[in-house]
This record gives structure tokens, sequence and C-alpha cells, in this order.
């Protein structure tokens, strides 16, 4: 090996390193849409996923997460409808955020997990604790970012990804990049496919009716006019057919068909005192349900969204920064089952951050809705760092945050209940953060309180939507990063940690699909042209019947990937991958087994 | 779960005692088939696409009782959706609508003896003819290449479906009587007949029964087919709504000889059992009762006594007691709340609450085993 060789490859791995570990840092050629998740998130939990991390997972969002971070997921078998919980909190108390814009449906509130491909991302970014200030609704637990990073320098680039497994699992996905100074292009498209027959262990059964696939398409678009000006679209659209798949001893024919568009322009101008961006941004869902996939008959729902946002950030001094932001989103909802139905939200916010010393520095933000679908509550965060020396920082957030009701919550027919309120939640938390040279870790204790939990509950017989719950959640998470170079060995481990009591307050019960304890680790060698990586995951008992008679165990899934580079300069590279190595036997959701060990190869090509 | 393990050192030590000295363990005047004899059968329908229907026994002085019996006594769960159970002489037919199968126990101790497993389509109810069992399945009606609803007949000593009897959409609760099998067709309240089987030529004869929207119960008593009729809801036409009624027919001649209706259109009724010489029913968590001979055509909308059930599931009336099958939340187990009927000297005053017992997941019916 040359020590030019050498050379690039160490450049190459300490650079994902650098990109793995600084949540703060942006180069300057890169830029992503959402302005706020570097400069007010410096008081929370914040955990970037670059592209080096997501190229070892498998596609879907839920993969990523489960493996990566403290989220935990409630998955209704191998690529079914998947919810977080971060935080103990539920699955729409977690907003999903694409390129700055909530993409929470507006039909159920929540985004399904397996629904997003994170090989369309640069990164994805896990953001801790309350957010409802900038974000909006649903930011509880938390946020998850998804961010097409653009580029301008000359560039042209070309990646292609294959990937084939048991269970005929076939993942593809294609990038072109191509880059100047004024001009930067970004297309990706995805397609994931599996039969997803996989035998249940110990059983005589199999997963039946799980098939499913999706394709995805992105583009991103960017012009820099002038120094100041910018232009940028970010396009996307999202087409999967999914059978449902049956429990043990029981059957089911349903499938499921969704179709998600996603369409923002923004143009951002800026100097060195103001940085203003006007967004447009289009979204539409739509899914189609057959009960039995064998007929024609379905039941279907679509929905569109126009928001506009103007946001003009002002810098007193390089120490001070205000930020003043308003806001429109107006959504239509049709189907059977809502009816046609409007709903038109404006909103002010403001931003303030300042640095008051090297030591020093706090944030705030202030949003307020105006809408007359529901009572909205002034949202508030105020966060804080304060670094004590160049190794160890305190962190301090607490924030006012809601979700709003859904379509479904509001007009269902014959159900909706248009009287309801937001849920609404006061989080506050503590953070220490330690940095050295080859490790580093955060520490966060939260504590949340979260009130009028929107519950379907029968009344006469029939189910519907009241304000009914209070819950209470509060915890601890550790991440914790790990990198050494000895020679041509390089090492790197991550982990994360999640202790989590999460009780509903009129029963005192941890609530269901809740675990006390998540605990996942990352363990990476890389070594010249080869790399191994391996996986663990551990997910403690969870309850699954309010009154803690039922549970499923705890259970332990490791993943080992072996990949060599064959060509220069990771051109060539192949992979060969062991999911669930010792076989573990598992359920995410009661009587929904997941896979036992099983295997797949994969090929990157660098064109 | 300390139930269980109670009743499994109650079973061993009876063991234990009987095989010391019979004599002393039985009754003077009446031998135990079993240990689920003298108590009421509670099936618990589990949540829908899990495994997690089971049945609960809680003896008739309501002083014992035990979760889980059929997975106790055969080492399985008994599938995804108990429906319904139909009694033949010693066996019990457990319906499990979406495992499309029954499985066949003895009922007095819940030994498997068969399973039913092919040639039904979300099988609904069970009733017995010319010792043939009959049982009603949704079949899948809609679409492009539909499927039937039918009666499936079952050959009762291989346990296999022998011929099918297609039937008008949603055939719900079967009774039999005379030779003949009466169908009602419930639809979630679309449907309004009763069809009629004559169990001699498995074909349909005669024309169908037309009673109120949402049949959902039929009793057979001295002649007559009894027959509540929930009516139609105010949901998807508000207009469209209709008064729950009571049908009494003339089985000699299929003709209706009485009607019995709520006032007003707002008033559905929910869960029917006859008992002597009263009908009883609830609506909403209420427990209301009609004397069969009353002459008055309307049904009174004064309760007999209010449960404290959360969502009332299921049903049942013996001799001085109404169970009343709470589903609660339906994301934790359910309960049984066990009320007084009064009526007799030495009997709590009527809707005295006597026990409450925690039994399975979406209880939805009760089966006396005597």
């Amino acid at each position: 090996m040359t020590l030019r060789k050498l050379f690039f490859f160490v450049l190459v791995m300490v650079c994902q390193f650098v990109l793995a570990q600084n949540d703060t840092i942006v180069l300057k050629d890169v830029q992503i849409s959402d302005l706020h998740l570097n400069t007010f998130s410096g008081s929370l939990s914040v955990q970037k996923l670059n592209d080096s991390i997501i190229s070892k997972n498998q596609s879907s969002l839920t993969s990523l997460l489960n493996y990566n971070s403290v989220v935990y997921f409630k998955e209704n078998g191998l690529g079914m409808v998947s919810s977080p919980s971060f935080r103990g909190t539920t699955a729409q108390q977690t907003a999903v955020i694409w390129n700055g814009i909530n993409i929470n449906s507006q039909f159920n509130g929540q985004t399904d997990f397996n629904t997003i491909t994170t090989r369309n991302y640069n990164s994805v970014t896990v953001r801790a604790g309350g957010g409802s200030a900038i974000y909006g609704s649903s930011a509880i637990g938390g946020s998850i970012h998804l961010n097409n990073e653009m580029v301008f320098k000359n560039k042209f680039e070309n990646d292609l990804f294959l990937s084939y497994g048991s269970f005929n699992t076939f993942d593809s996905s294609f990038r072109t990049t191509f880059s100047t100074n004024k001009v930067s292009v970004n297309f990706n498209f995805s397609r994931n496919s599996s039969d997803n027959d996989y035998p249940f262990l110990n059983s005589n059964f199999k997963n039946t009716n799980g098939q499913f696939y999706n394709n995805s398409y992105n583009l991103s678009f960017g012009y820099k006019l002038n120094k100041s000006n910018v232009f940028r679209i970010y396009s996307q659209f999202y087409d999967s057919e999914r059978h449902f798949s049956a429990a043990i001893e029981s059957k089911s024919e349903s499938k499921y068909h969704d179709v998600n568009s996603r369409n923002l322009a923004e143009w951002l101008y800026s100097t060195s005192k103001i940085v203003s961006s006007f967004k447009l941004a289009f979204l539409t869902e739509k899914y189609r349900y057959f009960n039995n996939y064998n007929f024609e008959n379905f039941e279907t729902s679509r929905a569109e969204t126009f928001i506009a946002k103007y946001g003009l950030e002002y810098k007193f001094s390089p120490k001070i920064k205000l930020n003043g932001i308003v806001d429109y989103s107006g959504t239509k909802g049709i189907g059977k089952n809502i009816g046609e139905n409007k709903r038109d939200i404006g909103a002010f916010s403001l931003l303030l951050n300042h640095k008051i010393s090297n030591y020093f520095q706090y944030d705030l933000s202030i949003r307020k809705e105006v809408t007359d679908a529901y009572e909205s509550p002034i949202l508030m965060a105020f966060g804080s760092n304060f670094n004590v020396n160049s190794n160890y920082k305190i962190k301090l957030n607490i924030s006012k945050n809601f979700r709003i009701p859904t379509f479904n919550d509001l007009f269902w027919v014959g159900a909706g209940n248009p009287n309801l309120k937001p849920e609404s939640a006061i989080q506050s938390e503590i953070g220490h953060e330690l940095i050295f040279k080859n490790i580093d870790i955060k520490i966060t204790s939260y504590y949340n309180s979260i009130s009028n939990l929107i519950r379907w509950i029968p009344q006469n017989s029939v189910w519907k939507p009241e304000n009914i719950d209070n819950v209470t959640s509060y915890g601890n998470e550790i991440l914790l990063n790990y990198k050494k170079q000895i020679a041509k060995h390089f090492f790197q481990v991550n982990s994360s940690y999640a202790y989590t009591i999460s009780e509903n307050e009129k029963t005192s019960k941890q609530l269901t699909y809740v675990p006390f304890h998540k605990f996942t680790a990352g363990f990476a060698y890389n070594f010249k042209k080869l790399n191994f990586n391996y996986q663990y995951l551990f997910n403690g008992f969870v309850y699954t019947q309010s009154d803690h008679e039922a549970f499923i165990k705890s259970y332990n899934v490791s993943n080992l990937a072996l990949a060599y580079d064959f060509g220069k300069e990771n051109k060539y590279k192949l992979g060969f991958q062991t999911q669930n190595l010792f076989n573990e036997n598992y359920q995410s959701v009661a009587y929904r087994p997941l896979p036992g060990r099983n295997y797949l190869v994969n090929l990157t090509l660098k064109l | 779960m300390k139930f269980n393990k109670l009743f499994l050192i109650a079973l061993f030590s009876s063991l234990f005692f009987v095989s010391c000295d019979p004599e002393e363990d039985t009754p003077p005047f009446y031998t135990s088939k079993g240990t689920y004899d003298s108590g009421v059968l509670v099936l618990n329908e589990g949540n829908f696409q899990t495994p997690t229907a089971s049945i609960s026994y809680i003896s008739f002085d309501l002083n014992t009782y035990t979760n889980n019996i059929y997975g106790l006594a055969n080492g399985t769960s008994l599938g995804d959706t108990g429906q319904s159970i139909g009694f033949n002489n010693d066996l019990a037919y457990i319906v499990v609508n979406n495992s499309d199968k029954i499985e066949v126990v003895n009922r007095y101790t819940m030994l498997k003896v068969g399973t039913i497993s092919t040639g039904l389509d979300s099988p609904r109810y069970i009733a017995f003819a010319n010792g043939k069992g009959y049982v009603t399945n949704w079949g899948n009606p809609f679409g492009t290449s539909p499927i039937a609803a039918f009666v499936a007949v079952i050959n009762l000593t291989n346990n296999t479906v022998e011929s099918t009897i297609q039937v008008a959409n949603d055939p719900e609760k079967i009774i039999e009587s005379n030779g003949k099998l009466y169908v009602a067709h419930d639809n979630y309240a679309n449907g309004n007949t009763i069809s009629i089987i004559n169990a001699a030529t498995n074909t349909l004869v005669g024309s169908p029964i037309t009673v109120e929207s949402g049949p959902n119960s039929l009793t057979v008593k001295n002649g007559f087919l009894w027959v509540s009729c929930s009516g139609k809801g105010s949901w998807p036409v508000a207009a469209d709504e209709t008064s729950g009624k009571v049908f009494k027919i003339d089985l000699a001649t299929n003709s209706i000889s009485k009607i019995y209706a709520f006032t007003s259109a707002e008033n559905h009724v929910d869960k029917f059992q006859i008992q002597d010489e009263n009908a009883f029913f609830t609506k909403g968590s209420s427990v209301y009762k009609l004397p069969l001979d009353q002459v008055s055509t309307t049904i009174s909308t004064n309760p007999i006594f209010t449960t404290t059930a959360e969502y009332l599931y299921g049903f049942g009336i013996s001799n001085t007691k109404a169970y009343i099958a709470d589903g609660g939340s339906f994301t934790a187990n359910g309960k049984v709340l066990v009320y007084s009927l009064g009526g007799t000297q030495d009997a709590p005053a009527i809707g005295t609450l006597l026990k409450t017992i925690n039994v399975g997941i979406a209880p939805n019916g009760f089966y006396f085993n005597q």
C-alpha cells in the first residue's frame, strides 16, 4: 500500500468520524434547508447519523434508528406499520421533519417509520426533547430530521447500491450528484421489495401476506444566483404497496397502498446582517386500504397541505441573533371516513440566540398558532449551554410542546370530536456532555408531563376520541461515541442506552409498549480495504395490555456485516451481512414474530 | 396466573383424593361431569388478528373461577377471535371466527376431541339439527371473485364440512326448531331478514321472514320464535334511524303475531335473553325487562337496573343472576359483573352487584354448563 493511498483512506475515514461526531459543524459549502436545526438545538441531546452510518444499516428509518438511537419501535412484523416511542411518548408525539417541514400524517398524526427510505437522505438527525416552538405539532418526545444536503463545488458522482437477501428481499438505490459553484443537482431513486415470507422460529407457521414494495424518487436542485441569493427546490415522490401480514394463528388478506409527494421551493437571501428565507411547500398524502386484496373494494382518504413560511434572521452582533417567522399552512382532507374538511393554521414565532461569552449561551423561542380548529396554547422553549471547560458542557432546556388533533380525531364520520384540545406537554431536561480526544459521552435526564392525551374510548358502543389521559414520563439517556486508531487499524464504538418510565397518572402503570430499558451498540473496525461491523440491540420487556396482565419478553438481536473494497478508492465494494446472528426468537408486537437468522449480499459502485 | 396455579393444585389434590377414597368426594345426588360442570363458560373474544381468544369458567355459586381453561386443558391458545359456542350433548363447539375453525371439546373438561379447520370462511354461529351441525359463514361476498355467504353443514362424526347452503349476506345467529333452521341476517343493522332451512333437504324453504333492521338474537319458546332487532342506527343517515323491536313469530305459519317497539327511534335493543316468562335485554349499560305476555306493544325505557360496565359486550341470564361482560378498554382484560335479579325471597335486591371477576380480553358471551 502506497503512502498516498493510506493518506486518502485516513482522510476518508477521519472525515466520516468528524461528520459522525460533530453535530454542529456545518461545512461551508454544504447547506441544509432546516436552518434552525443547528442554531436551536445546542441545549438538547442531538445525534446526527450521516451517510456512512446510513449505508451500514438496512434502508428503513425504523432499522436505522432502532439500532443507533434511543428511540424505541413497535413493528407490526418486518416492514409493516412501525410506530416510534421517543422518551416514553406515543407515536403521534414524535415529529418527522423533512428538510425543515413537518411531514407527520394529517390522518393519524404519526409517521410510519417503515415508509421512509433512509438512502434518500444525506443525514438523519435525532433531536431528543421538545421542539414544538420551532417545528410545531408532535415534537414532544423529540423530532427526527431528514436532510438533503446541498453542495456547491465542482463534483460529479454516481452511486449505485444493490442488495439481495433472504426471503427474496431486494434493495436498491441510485444517486447522481452534479454540482458546480453555481448549481447543485441531486437525483436519487430507491426501491425496496420483499416476499417477506420468513418462517416463525420454533413453529410450523410462517409469515403470510407480508409482501411489500416501495419506490421513492427524490430531486433536489439548488441555484446560487450570487453571493447573497440562493434558490433551492426539493421534491420527493413515494409510492408503496404493502400487504399487512397476519399474526400467529391468524389470517390477513389486507393490503395498503400509499402515495406521498412532497415539494418545497425556497429562496434564501443572506448578508452579513440578515438571513431571509421564503419557503413554499406542497405536500400530498393518499392511502387506499383493501380489506381483501382479491377484491377491488377499498377505503381511501387523501390530504393536501400547502405551506408558506417566511423567516427573517437579524444579527444584532456576532453574538445576538433574532429570528422572526410567520407561517401559514392549509390542509384539505377528503375521504369517505373523514368527509371533506379544511383546516387553516397561521403561526408566529420569535427565536433568540444569545452567546454571552465563550462559556455561556442561551436561546429562547416562542410560537403561537392561530386557528379556529382548536384552542392553541403559547409554545415556548428556553435552552442554555454552559461550557465548564473544553471537556465538559452542561445543558439545560425547558419547553412547552403540543400535538394537535388529527383529521381522523376531529372529523371521523359518526365519531369525530370537534371539541378536542391539543395534547400538551411541559418538558425539562438537563444534559452533560463530556468530550475527550477519543471518546464523547452525553448524559441527559428529562422529566415530561403530558396532559390531555387523545384516546379513542367507547361511549355507548361507539368509539370516540376524548382528551382523557395524563402521562408523566421521565428517564435518562446516555450516548457514547468512541474511536481509536492504531496503525492501520481503526475502531469505532457507538452506543446508546435509555431508561424510561412513562406512567398513566390515573393508574400509575407504565404505558404499554414502552420498555424500561433499551440499549444499542455498534462496533466498527476497518483495516485496509476490509470493513467489519457489528450491531447489537437489547429491548427490555414491554407490557402489551394496559392492566399489565400480558407482556412480551425482552430480546437481544445482533447483526454482523463484512465488506471488502475491491476497487480503487472505495469504488467497488462487496458486502455480506447476517441479520439476527444468534437466531433470537423475538417479537416487537405481540404475536408477530420477527425473522430468525437471515443473510444478504450487497454491492456498492461508485461510477 | 395465581388462579391457574391454584387450580392445578386443586386438580391434583382432587385426583389424589379420588384415587384414595372415591366415596368421600362424591356428592350424594349429582355426579359432576368434570371440572367445568355446574358453572358458566365465558367466551373471551380476544383482540382481532391476534390469537388471544380464551375461555373462562365461573362456578354457579361464584366461588370458583378460572381463566384460560381451554389453554390449561390443551396447552395451546384457542385462536383468533372467539365468536360463539354451541353445545351438543357433551361436546362444546367453539367457533373461532378469524382462524376459520371450530374447536370441538368436551364441555365439562375442555379437552379437545377434534377441529373443523377446512371449508369455513369467517364462521359465526352454530346450531344442530338432524344429527348435523349448521354453521353460518360470512364468506367474502363483495368484489370481483365473490364467495357468497353460506351455511356449512358439518358431519359430526368426522368433523368435516360435508356440504354448504348458499344464503343471503351476513348470516349471523342460527337456531333449530322442529327440523328447521332459522338464520338471522344482521349485517350491522343493514339486514332485516330471517332465512329458513329445511334440515332434511338442506335447502332454503319458503320466503325469508322480514323483521326490523339488525336481528341480533333468536329464541324459540312454545312454538314461537322471538327475534330481537337492534333497529338502524343514526349513522350514516340520521333520518333512517329506526327503533329497536322485538318480534314474536308463530312457527306454525311463519307469520308475525306481535311486534314490540320503543316509541322513539333512538332507542335500540343490544343484547337479548329470554328466561321463563320474561325477556331481559340491554341498551347501553342498562338492563331492561319485557314480560313475554305484555299486552302493550310499547317497550318500556325504564331500566330495571343500571350496570357500571364501561362497554357492555356480553349478557347472560341464569335463574336469579344477570351476567354482564364488560369489554372495558379492550386493551386490557375484561370483567364479568354478576348482578342479582332479585325475585326470590332470599335473593339480594335487584341490581345488587354480587361479584366482579376478571376474565380474558373482550368477553362476549355466557354459556351455562350443566
